[in-house]
């Protein structure tokens, strides 16, 4: 697992240094936060979609 | 420092899962709710705001669509704003908890999320109210000078998400933004605007509500705390006058407005009034902070005006470095760098999102051939439609799929209790959401804040509750005692009641 790295144009221009240990801390909290998203997903996710968004359908509200 | 008042109205999305046979849907099961509602909490009948009041002095209502809401009592601060929402929460939660103990064969499913994927395209939302004395003869002032704070707030006030109105994955930093057409109206379930100009002040003493219906329900306490707080303080600076020449004016607020929720990168621009430059969210954003930080002594600011402009900027700095480094902190944050994992994980790149939505536009054109083609039919059909990319077309199904499961996770992510997927990365520690001092929440379901009228009301609610009084922002009728607390001011700090008589009694 690993935090997507910035492409072009989400990143501004950064010295190389500081950039490194940015990267290095993002993939860390990457890590922990796909980690994290993994397992929740797995627990709450159903096994048919489909059924559970006809299930849950709603009315327009304000 | 003056105080400013403000309140959020949430509207949840609550659905009955498990034995079809056993399930009432659509009004009739949110009735259910209500009535389980009130007899879990304590409260007085709303007379012209149907629904119940509660000890906190919030109101627990059903909105129409059949969506239970939750209006908080007005607050002084971004911290009681969060605090009373997350109360909101728990009460809901534990009436959806009670209806499921009542009857083992349902399931009850609440979820924050303000759209629905099940084929309706429908929105529901999280409202803000804003008490405000700005000058009612010129009531051009207040939507023209808030109106570009409103459309480029959304980089940190967006819940994220889907465009619930098309068949494919579009992802939006604020799918509400989808769901508005026009800059300014009055209409509420359609035609809504950017700028809502119903005039219902619920207010005396000269005192006016404005509020706001192109917001969503957030998780992230980050962005609920500054989109009250940093909202509040435009407001106070407009009360004032003292933004009148400083703010750049959109040429066309509502594309803005949907160039920005489209944008993850924060930077999009878009032409100002003159046609002369562009400008991003986050350079609108910054002439408002600048504005917010030059008066931030003025007597018209609050006494946490200081904080907001610091958490206002930090925000804005970490937007300008990429959506990544929002990935913990904000809902559209937190999901874009989810979901395009979940994408990975399943072999799809999410830059072929655009050309995957264009096939599944061009399957939908074609639907009657596609009822009749299944499996490698349905490819074969949309080879011959757009004439390449075989191997691509070949997995459409797969791509469907896939789709339907992020719905699904999108409608998860904000569901109230412990098995939301948000409650679950928050619960692991992967989360940097969370504002220092949003804490008390227990305390907030049953008790008022401290001070202005909610205060007043929420006292007397405990006290009168079980008799004939009923209740109404503006005041509080003691039937028995024919008499009535006037809370039209809503700084009201002493109770003052009147006498009445038969005639200022209400009809109940």
């Amino acid at each position: 697992m690993r935090f997507r790295e910035p492409r072009d144009n989400e990143t501004r221009q950064r010295s190389d240094g500081e950039a490194d240990g940015n990267l290095a801390s993002m993939r860390e909290t990457g890590e922990s936060l796909f980690e994290a998203a993994d397992a929740a997903i797995n627990k709450a996710l159903s096994q048919d979609s489909l059924s559970f968004l006809n299930n849950t359908r709603q009315q327009g509200g304000q | 420092m003056s105080e400013r008042l403000f309140g959020i109205e949430t509207e949840y999305a609550i659905s009955p899962l498990g034995d079809p046979e056993r399930s009432v849907g659509g009004e009739g099961f949110a009735l259910r709710f209500m009535n389980v509602a009130a007899e879990l909490f304590p409260h007085l009948r709303g007379y012209r705001s149907y629904g119940m009041f509660l000890t906190n002095g919030g109101l627990l209502y059903l909105d129409c669509g059949g969506h239970p809401e939750i209006a908080t009592p007005e607050v002084c601060n971004p911290w009681d704003a969060c605090r009373y929402v997350a109360a909101g929460e728990r009460i809901v939660a534990n009436v959806a908890k009670e209806l499921a103990r009542r009857d083992p064969h349902l399931g009850v499913f609440v979820t924050r999320c303000n759209v629905s994927y099940g084929g309706a395209a429908s929105t529901w939302a999280c409202h803000e109210s804003y008490c405000h004395r700005s000058d009612p003869y010129h009531p051009r002032v207040l939507p023209d000078l808030l109106i570009p704070h409103l459309v480029s707030r959304v980089i940190y006030t967006g819940c994220g998400g889907f465009d619930n109105r098309s068949r494919g994955l579009k992802f939006m930093i604020s799918p509400r933004v989808a769901h508005l057409s026009h800059v300014i109206s009055g209409e509420s379930q359609n035609n809504r605007g950017i700028y809502h100009n119903k005039d219902e002040s619920l207010n005396g003493a000269g005192y006016h509500r404005l509020h706001l219906l192109c917001g969503e329900s957030v998780c992230s306490q980050t962005s609920a705390w500054l989109k009250v707080a940093a909202t509040a303080l435009v407001v106070a600076l407009i009360e004032a006058g003292l933004l009148r020449r400083s703010i750049v004016q959109l040429q066309s607020p509502l594309a803005a407005m949907r160039r920005f929720a489209e944008d993850v990168t924060c930077t999009a621009r878009v032409p100002v009034y003159d046609g002369r430059t562009e400008w991003t969210a986050i350079e609108l954003q910054r002439q408002y902070l600048r504005e917010a930080e030059r008066y931030v002594d003025h007597p018209v600011m609050p006494s946490w005006a200081p904080e907001a402009c610091r958490r206002w900027g930090e925000i804005l700095n970490r937007l300008e470095q990429g959506p990544q480094h929002v990935a913990t902190i904000l809902d559209w944050g937190i999901k874009y760098a989810v979901y395009q994992r979940f994408l990975d994980q399943h072999g799809i790149e999410w830059s072929t999102l655009g050309w995957w939505n264009q096939v599944i536009d061009k399957a939908s054109e074609e639907r009657r051939l596609l009822t009749r083609c299944g499996g490698s039919g349905l490819a074969k059909t949309l080879i011959c439609a757009f004439g390449r990319r075989h191997a691509e077309f070949e997995q459409l199904e797969h791509v469907l799929q896939v789709r339907d499961q992020l719905f699904e996770i999108d409608t998860r992510f904000g569901e109230l209790g412990r098995q939301g997927i948000f409650a679950g990365m928050e619960a692991a520690g992967a989360l940097e959401h969370r504002v220092e001092g949003v804490d008390g929440i227990d305390d907030a379901i049953s008790n008022p804040p401290s001070s202005g009228r909610a205060c007043l009301r929420g006292d007397y609610v405990k006290r009168l509750r079980g008799t004939e009084a009923v209740c109404d922002w503006t005041g509080v009728w003691d039937c028995r005692r024919k008499r009535f607390l006037d809370l039209s001011d809503p700084f009201a700090s002493r109770a003052k009641w009147r006498q009445i008589d038969g005639s200022e009694l209400l009809p109940f």
